[in-house]
C-alpha cells in the first residue's frame, strides 16, 4: 500500500498514482494493475433522496482525454448499512431529469468544469435510438450493492489541448481540482459485462457507442461569474456591470434616486478602470410582475434613465445605447422574492476591458 | 462507515470532496513520498504490478464528510435548520463550497440549481465582495448555477456543493452567508 498511502499527501502525488494505471503505453495493456494503484483523483459524499444510513461515495479515478471525447472513469461505492434500495437513489431527484433526454439519464450527468476559461463541458449525446447516454450500462446503478464500488465511464465533450485540470460535476457535487489524463485507463477488465467491480479492471469505453456519438450543441456552456460589492448592488461578471434596480429607482419608478445616480456613477468608474471597448449598451429588466407592456415600457426607460447618468459620468468618448428588454430575460427564478430582486436590474454591457 | 484495515494515512486522505485538497497544504510535515511520483496522470503506465486484481471497494468506501468548520442556525425553506459549513477549496478558475442544512423537521429543501439566487454567498470581508454561486443557461434558456439541487435536511447529514468563481489568491479566508441566517460562518479557504 505504499503507493496509495504516499501518494495522497497531495494532488500532485495522488495524480502520480494515476500514471500507473494510464494508457499509452502498449506494456499495459493487459497486464494486471496492482490492488494498491487505483487513483483516487478526488471524492464526494452523496445522499440524494435518500435519508437514513451512510451516505453514497462517488470516486473520480480518470479524466481521460480520447479520440474526440473526454473519459470521465468514476464509481460509485454504497457502504455496509446503506439505507436504499437503488443505487440511484443517490443521485438525487434533479440528477434524473437535469438535462433529460439529452445527457447521461441512467447514470447521472458528468460536466467538466474549466474555470479559468468560464466554461463547463457537457457529457456528449447517443445517436442510437435507445440510448440515453454515452456511458456504460445502467446495471452499474441498479446491481450496486452495499460493501461494493463499480466503476463506470462517462464521455464529455473534448476538453482543449491546454487544459490539464477540471472540476468535475458528478451526482450533483463538484469534485474540485482533478487533473487530466490522455488515453484509456488500463488494464481492462477481464469480463467487459457490467458489473465494474472496483480493482478488478477498467470498462472499456464502447468503441462503437463513441464512434456515433456527437457532441452537444453547445459542447460547452459559458459560464457566468459574478462578483458584487458588499451591498450587492453593483454586480460585475465578464462584459457587464448590473446595477440593482431596487438601488437605483423606487417602486414603479423610472427616475434615479440620489443613491441611484451615485450606483450609475460608481459604475461608471470601474468601466473606465477596466478599459473597456467605447460601445456601451445599457439594458433594462423587469421581473414578471405586472403585464408584459408594463414591464417592456418601464425597462426601456429605465434604461434610458441609467444611460443618461452613465454618459454624464463618463464624460464623454463612449458610444451608449439603451435598450429594453421587460421581463424576458431573467437570469433568476420569478418565483422567489430573491429571485425576483435579481431580475429587476440594469445591465451594461461591453467588449473588451480587463 | 467501513474502514480498510491498517491503512490509517488513507482513511485521512480519502476523508470526502476535499480532503486530498486539503492535505495538500500540509507540506513539510512529513517525509516525501518514497514513491515515484511523476506529476502527471498523462504519461506512463504500470509495468510492475505487485498484486492480483481484486476487489478495491474498500479503498473509497471510508470516505466521510468532512469535519465542520462553522455552522450558524436559523430557517430554509421556512424550516428551522442549522448551515453546517466544512471547506472552500480554490481550484483553478473557481472555488468550491461543501456544507449542508440540518434540522428537526424532515424536508426536501427545493431550492437548488435552480436557484442560485437563495444559495449560500462566500464574502471576502477584507475587500467587500460578494461571491455568488456560478451560474450557465442551458440548453432550454434556463439559467442554472452548479450547484447540488435540493435535499432534505432532517436526518443524517446531506453534503452539498456549489461552484463560485476564483478568489484571489490573497484571499485567505471567507464568510458564508446565507438568507435566513444571521451569523455569517468564518471558512480558511484551502489551496
Amino acid at each position: 500500500m505504499t503507493t496509495v498511502r504516499s501518494s495522497l499527501r497531495s494532488i500532485g502525488a495522488a495524480t502520480a498514482v494515476a500514471a500507473l494505471l494510464v494508457a499509452g503505453s502498449p506494456a499495459a495493456s493487459g497486464t494486471a494493475a496492482a490492488a494498491d494503484e487505483i487513483p483516487i483523483l478526488g471524492q464526494a459524499l452523496t445522499m440524494g433522496t435518500v435519508t437514513a444510513g451512510p451516505p453514497a461515495v462517488v470516486t473520480v479515478h480518470g479524466v481521460q482525454r480520447v479520440d474526440n471525447a473526454t473519459i470521465v472513469y468514476w464509481s460509485l461505492g454504497i457502504p455496509e448499512g446503506s439505507q436504499a434500495e437503488f443505487a440511484a437513489s443517490y443521485f438525487g431527484p434533479s440528477t434524473l431529469l437535469f438535462r433529460a433526454k439529452r445527457t447521461g439519464v441512467n447514470q447521472s450527468d458528468v460536466t467538466l468544469t474549466d474555470g479559468a476559461a468560464g466554461l463547463t463541458y457537457r457529457p456528449m449525446e447517443p445517436t442510437g435510438k435507445f440510448r440515453t447516454c454515452v456511458c456504460g450500462p445502467s446495471t452499474t446503478m441498479t446491481d450496486l450493492t452495499p460493501g461494493q464500488a463499480q466503476v463506470i465511464w462517462s464521455a464529455v465533450a473534448p476538453l482543449p489541448a491546454g487544459v490539464a485540470t477540471v472540476d468535475v460535476t458528478i451526482a450533483e457535487q463538484v469534485i474540485p481540482n482533478v487533473p487530466v489524463g490522455d488515453g484509456p485507463l488500463l488494464p481492462l477488465a477481464e469480463d467487459q459485462k457490467a458489473p465494474f467491480v472496483l480493482g478488478m479492471g477498467w470498462p472499456e469505453p464502447d468503441p462503437e457507442l463513441l464512434a456515433t456519438a456527437r457532441t452537444s450543441q453547445p459542447a460547452a456552456f459559458e459560464l457566468t461569474q459574478r462578483v458584487s460589492n458588499i451591498e450587492q448592488s453593483v454586480t460585475t461578471s465578464t462584459g457587464e456591470v448590473s446595477l440593482a434596480a431596487d438601488v437605483l429607482f423606487a417602486k414603479n419608478s423610472a427616475t434615479l434616486t440620489a443613491k441611484g445616480t451615485k450606483t450609475v456613477a460608481d459604475a461608471a468608474a470601474q468601466i473606465k478602470a477596466t478599459e473597456t471597448g467605447k460601445a456601451l449598451t445599457v439594458t433594462g429588466h423587469a421581473d414578471s410582475d405586472g403585464s408584459n407592456s408594463y414591464n417592456q415600457s418601464l425597462s426601456e426607460k429605465r434604461a434610458k434613465a441609467v444611460a443618461a447618468a452613465l454618459t454624464k459620468a463618463l464624460g464623454g468618448g463612449y458610444t451608449i445605447t439603451a435598450v429594453g428588454k421587460g421581463e424576458t430575460e431573467p437570469i433568476a427564478s420569478n418565483k422567489t422574492t430573491a429571485g425576483k430582486a435579481k431580475n429587476r436590474r440594469v445591465s451594461i454591457t461591453y467588449t473588451g476591458g480587463q | 462507515m467501513a474502514q480498510p484495515p491498517r491503512r490509517p494515512r488513507l482513511t485521512l486522505a480519502i476523508l470526502g470532496v476535499v480532503s486530498v485538497v486539503a492535505l495538500s497544504s500540509c507540506t513539510g510535515d512529513d517525509p516525501e513520498p518514497s514513491v515515484s511520483p511523476t506529476g502527471s496522470a498523462s504519461s506512463s503506465a504500470s509495468t510492475t504490478p505487485s498484486t492480483p486484481l481484486s476487489d478495491q471497494s474498500a479503498l473509497v468506501l471510508g470516505a466521510q464528510l468532512p469535519p465542520v468548520a462553522g455552522s450558524s442556525t436559523g430557517d430554509v425553506a421556512g424550516a428551522p435548520a442549522t448551515l453546517n459549513v466544512a471547506t472552500v477549496v480554490a481550484t483553478k478558475g473557481g472555488s468550491v463550497l461543501t456544507f449542508w442544512h440540518t434540522g428537526t423537521e424532515k424536508m426536501l429543501v427545493n431550492a437548488g440549481d435552480l436557484s442560485w439566487e437563495a444559495q449560500p454567498v462566500l464574502v471576502d470581508v477584507g475587500e467587500q465582495k460578494v461571491y455568488e454561486p456560478v451560474t450557465f443557461v442551458d440548453e432550454q434558456g434556463v439559467t442554472r448555477c452548479l450547484c447540488t439541487d435540493a435535499a432534505y435536511i432532517g436526518g443524517v447529514p446531506q453534503p452539498r456543493t456549489i461552484f463560485f468563481p476564483e478568489l484571489p489568491d490573497t484571499v485567505t479566508t471567507v464568510e458564508v452567508r446565507q438568507a435566513g441566517f444571521d451569523k455569517p460562518i468564518s471558512v480558511p479557504v484551502t489551496r
